[in-house]
């Protein structure tokens, strides 16, 4: 028993020693840098549509790196999403939180041109700039770059945007036999 | 009209995983009906009992994974492992060397690590690991080849030693059983005894083991059927038994008195067995042709080492199972180079 | 010259170099030879799509309800990448639909319904003189090869004339006609050398004439040996040397055009590249017959040979109209013998299922055939991968099949990446030798598939990171000015003297600044007087 104490006493707050280190270095490299924060960013499918409750991909990405938010908050990216950030952030995959909405085929925006009044509400609402047009003129979606979020459905006063699905034409079917995750999504 | 297409190729495979376990067994017969023949009935009564055991286990795992029973207990890959296991115990091995052995293999190596196709390691040598560390004193109980017993036991009498685990009434182990050519070189070699004195001693025949020699021929002829029905390919084999070869070679020629004939070392113990039918294992192996090449030239390395310099007369199991660890890494780094890629 | 060209491709009977993998496969193919090269009556309509040809679709240029003639343009061929469309007989347009593609189901094009007058009047332009070939420059060969809507007939579909045209690494030095038709039951590349052995010469000497180059290799399976004693007599007749035939062993997938390269030189088409990159130009049979016809005989493309074959009770060749329905070859060749046989165009290992047999042929449609139903494979029955490494050894691209396959199944984007799925030629061997019996090239198509979708998903959402962020700076920047504005505008409220300071210092500048300019300008005057 008397070999005991010498043990402890070194052992002791040298274990002590090493805990608070872990523990600092835990804390120092619980990853809020900016590096994380565009490693997460880059996962997200950068809809910009809010549903997350983050005003924009990257601000979830940040709440996301400071622990501040979960990873299933993003709808558009779906499953897929989720099991990238699980995998990055050594998470558990869970399912999309429904309060934030449902999963969606990727869509694109088009404004009915014959009954745009020109308000240029939506170009204010539009995360990406998508919307081209000046007061009182018409305007128009540049396909390339709209995202499909939506936001600019509410501001319209007249109801004249629309979204259509912007699949792109698959070059084969995929067989039913054929089981992938990302299909599942 | 918009049925989902079946993609091409629409014509099947012309093999499956059955076709391929059943060639398997099917060159495995020769050895078989050699094997009774030099040794007695005994190993029949061997792989009966790991058969029976194979499939309890099999049938108990499949049903514990909610697996499609009719599909996997028909691919008869239990049914190798318990012939490949059966083979390397001793006839007169205790009937419940195959309970435990198969519970190892199929259970705890095939079924908890996903079934067929997932096992890290080759299911047969998990197993005998297992009861050659467990229980080594079996593997000293080996019955002497036919050449050399005046009255052979009769099929009652070998069926009561392997379930009673005791010799017949009136008889001792040691009248029944042997010390195996392998075994017999260690102890020699420890005793200061040279080789070519020990190799006088009557269990040694032309060049390997008295009997051990033409059941490896006869393995050999199997394993050259399933060469020939490309069931397995060169690369295993042939680097099994040249690197067995080359590495005893040298030691012979330095010191004959000390170290066995090289063929010795091949058709003695399971050398050519393990060549052709253990580490040609397609699951546990490497599937690129430079990854087989070193998963045989290693088994056959490791094997050597621990025959000359390890606590076991015969090493295959251990070999086998440390090169299954390595074999994912020799996927991976003897891949092959892409057509139109740049070396 | 060809002293010191980087390939040498040895003569017949020589050394050829094979390559790694592949598979003996039975051929079948004397089902469909037995009966000789014959043309179907004219069906009741011609399906025509404008999606024939890798690319863009064509363009219609015809109306419903015109008449057209024999070898009329019905389509212009599309921006970048495409070929046109002609009429294959006289009649009328019915209509202009769009459809799902023959032999890609999943993807659908506009396509023309023709009905035929019977009349069989051709276009005036195919009957007027064009002159002699000879005289052609290469960019008159090619222009006029681009014109009448020749693409690769072998399959690939590729427009031949921008084949021909571009990515020459190396000079051009051979031409190889590829005519080593590897899967089981085709036989059109066969009966047509059988038939018009001397006209695919013709084609082939038309376009080396076209590269500047004289050296043909006609590349053959070496079981067709009536058809190379043909190959011979047609050349002896040509008269030239320069022409060579070689018999290449019968090892699918060796019609695929990097194989027979490297079968035939012992060189790698690098994965990025193309035979151009090595010299060597490599077109079909068909499309050397197509080559001669365009510009000797002025018919664009407007027929092909096609075989019909397996369960059907007259199999043969058809010399048929593009845009014959499916249904109505089926019809002329005795109909199906198994009614459950599943209908595929191209042959049973990279052959497209038919999903509608009221569509019309295409460019490159070689085969119709009909696969008993116990011939089918099920690949619902697949067992888990044993690691057996068959697939690894029968892959012409030289890749880990069964790793590949893990990696899709998972998920894994970056390690089927790493394992260059991309270089998988869908070619089905690894699903022919695997006893797990896994419907690996399914897997690879998805896969592929899926890759190509994320990487322009990704691209997608890297441009939109980038336009938010550009957006956010945008607004910052607005909201600051404004602030700054507001803030510097309440100074001036709270502050109306310095505020008259303010603006009295400036017009002061001002003056000063005029002044200044005033001064700068005399002098310069001053320079110049
Ligand atoms: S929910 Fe919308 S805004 Fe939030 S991360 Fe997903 S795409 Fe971006
Ligand atoms: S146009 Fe509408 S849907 Fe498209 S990105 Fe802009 S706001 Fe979103
Ligand atoms: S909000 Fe509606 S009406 Fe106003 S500019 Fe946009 S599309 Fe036109
Ligand atoms: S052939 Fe099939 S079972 Fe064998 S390694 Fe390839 S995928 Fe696996
Ligand atoms: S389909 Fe792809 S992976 Fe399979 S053998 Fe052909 S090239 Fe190799």
């Amino acid at each position: 028993m008397t070999q005991l104490w010498p043990t402890l006493i070194i052992l002791g707050p040298a274990g002590l020693l090493i805990g608070i280190g872990l523990s600092i270095a835990a804390r120092r490299w619980q990853d809020h840098s900016d590096t994380m924060i565009e490693r997460i960013n880059k996962l997200l499918p950068q809809t910009q549509c809010e549903q997350c409750g983050h005003p924009g991909c990257r601000p979830y990405a940040r709440a996301i790196a400071r622990g501040e938010a979960d990873i299933n908050r993003c709808p558009p990216g779906g499953d897929t999403t989720i099991r990238a950030l699980a995998d990055l952030l050594g998470k558990q995959v869970k399912a999309l939180d429904s309060s934030c909405g449902e999963h969606k085929a990727p869509l694109l925006a088009v404004i009915d041109e014959q009954r745009c009044i020109g308000c240029t509400l939506c170009i204010q609402a539009c995360p990406v700039d998508a919307i081209a047009g000046a007061a009182k003129w018409m305007h128009t979606v540049i396909a390339a770059e709209c995202t499909g979020c939506e936001l600019c459905l509410p501001p319209c006063p007249v109801d004249c945007i629309d979204l259509v699905s912007l699949a792109d034409q698959p070059q084969r079917r995929i067989p039913a036999h054929v089981q992938i995750p990302d299909l599942a999504a | 009209m918009t049925r989902m297409a079946a993609g091409a190729p629409h014509i099947p495979a012309q093999t499956s995983v059955q076709k391929v376990m059943a060639q398997v067994l099917l060159a495995l017969l020769p050895g078989i009906l050699a094997y009774m023949y030099y040794f007695g009935v005994g190993i029949l009564v061997q792989i009966t009992l790991a058969l029976l055991f194979a499939y309890t286990f099999e049938y108990l795992s499949l049903s514990a994974r909610q697996q499609p029973l009719r599909n996997y207990l028909c691919d008869l890959s239990a049914a190798v492992t318990a012939v490949l296991f059966a083979l390397s115990l001793p006839p007169l091995a205790p009937w419940w060397c195959s309970l435990i052995g198969m519970l190892f293999a199929i259970v705890i190596a095939k079924h908890l690590f996903g079934g067929l196709g997932q096992n890290r390691f080759n299911p047969a040598m998990v197993g005998l690991a297992v009861l050659l560390i467990s229980f080594p004193r079996i593997f000293t109980h080996w019955s002497p080849p036919a050449m050399l017993v005046d009255n052979p036991l009769s099929m009652l009498e070998v069926l009561r030693t392997i379930f009673t685990t005791q010799p017949p009434p009136g008889m001792s182990w040691d009248a029944i059983t042997q010390a195996t050519p392998l075994d017999q070189l260690r102890t020699g070699a420890a005793t200061g005894l040279l080789v070519t004195e020990v190799r006088q001693g009557p269990v040694f025949g032309h060049f390997g083991g008295l009997g051990w020699e033409w059941i490896a021929n006869w393995y050999a002829l199997g394993g050259l059927w399933l060469l020939w029905r490309r069931v397995i390919h060169w690369r295993v084999p042939v680097a099994v038994l040249l690197t067995t070869f080359m590495l005893t070679t040298p030691f012979y020629l330095f010191d004959p008195d000390a170290n066995p004939l090289p063929l010795q070392h091949i058709f003695s113990g399971a050398t050519v067995f393990v060549a052709f039918f253990i580490a040609t294992d397609p699951v546990s192996g490497s599937a690129t042709p430079r990854g087989q090449l070193l998963f045989g030239a290693g088994v056959a390395i490791i094997m050597l080492a621990i025959r000359r310099w390890g606590v076991y007369p015969d090493g295959v199991a251990f070999a086998i199972l440390v090169m299954n660890m390595f074999a994912p890494l020799l996927d991976q780094y003897t891949r092959p180079r892409v057509f139109g890629h740049p070396r | 010259m060809s002293g010191d060209l980087p390939v040498m491709i040895h003569p017949a009977g020589a050394y050829l170099h094979g390559f790694h993998g592949g598979l003996k496969l039975r051929h079948y193919k004397q089902i469909s030879t037995a009966r000789a090269l014959a043309q179907p009556p004219l069906p009741e309509y011609l399906q025509l799509s404008l999606q024939q040809h890798a690319g863009s679709p064509a363009i219609a240029v015809v109306k419903p309800g015109q008449h057209v003639t024999k070898g009329e343009l019905l389509a212009r061929a599309g921006d970048g990448l495409s070929a046109p469309v002609h009429a294959p007989t006289s009649g009328t347009i019915a209509e202009i639909q769009t459809l799902p593609l023959l032999r890609k189901p999943a993807r659908s094009a506009p396509s023309i319904r023709l009905h035929p007058d019977g009349e069989e009047r051709w276009h005036p332009d195919c009957e007027r003189s064009i002159g002699n070939w000879r005289d052609f420059t290469p960019a008159q060969t090619m222009q006029r090869i681009a014109a009448s809507g020749i693409v690769g007939l072998g399959g690939a579909v590729f427009p031949t004339a921008s084949k021909l045209s571009s990515q020459w690494q190396t000079p051009a030095h051979t031409l190889i006609i590829n005519g080593a038709e590897c899967e089981p039951y085709i036989s059109c590349d066969e009966m047509l050398m059988r038939e018009h052995a001397s006209e695919v010469m013709l084609g082939a000497r038309i376009v080396a004439h076209a590269l500047g180059i004289t050296e043909i290799v006609i590349a053959i399976e070496d079981q067709l040996g009536a058809l190379a004693s043909a190959l011979e007599t047609a050349r002896s007749q040509l008269n030239d040397e320069h022409i060579l035939v070689v018999r290449v062993p019968a090892v699918y997938p060796e019609g695929g055009e990097r194989q027979l390269i490297k079968m035939l030189t012992g060189l790698e088409v690098p994965s990025d590249g193309y035979p151009q990159t090595l010299g060597l130009a490599c077109i079909n049979v068909a499309t050397a017959w197509a080559v001669k016809r365009a510009l000797l005989d002025r018919e664009p493309l407007i027929e092909r040979v096609i075989t019909v074959t397996g369960a059907i009770a007259e199999p043969r060749n058809w010399l048929c109209l593009l845009g014959t329905p499916i249904q109505h070859l089926l019809q002329c060749s005795g109909g199906l013998t198994d009614p459950g046989a599943r209908l595929v165009i191209g042959g049973p290992v990279m052959g497209e299922q038919v999903t509608d047999p009221a569509l019309g042929i295409d460019k490159g449609s070689n085969c119709l055939l009909a696969l008993a139903a116990e011939q089918l494979r099920e690949p619902q029955q697949s067992m888990p991968c044993i690691n057996c490494g068959e697939c690894v050894r029968v892959c012409p691209a030289m890749l880990m099949p069964q790793l590949l396959y893990h990696g899709i199944r998972k998920g894994d984007h970056a390690l089927s990446n790493r394992l260059q799925l991309t270089d998988c030629i869908e070619c089905g061997c690894c699903d022919l030798v695997c006893p797990s019996q896994i419907p690996l090239t399914d897997y690879f198509r998805a896969g592929k598939q899926l890759q190509a979708q994320q990487r322009q998903q990704q691209a997608r959402a890297d441009k939109s990171a980038l336009r938010h962020a550009a957006r956010e700076q945008r607004l910052q920047d607005e909201a600051a000015q404004a602030a700054r504005k507001e803030a510097e505008r309440q100074a001036r409220a709270s502050n109306p003297d310095q505020a008259q300071a303010v603006i009295g210092a400036a017009l002061q500048r001002a003056r000063l600044r005029k002044q200044a300019q005033k001064h700068n300008r005399n002098d310069t005057d001053g320079d110049t007087s």
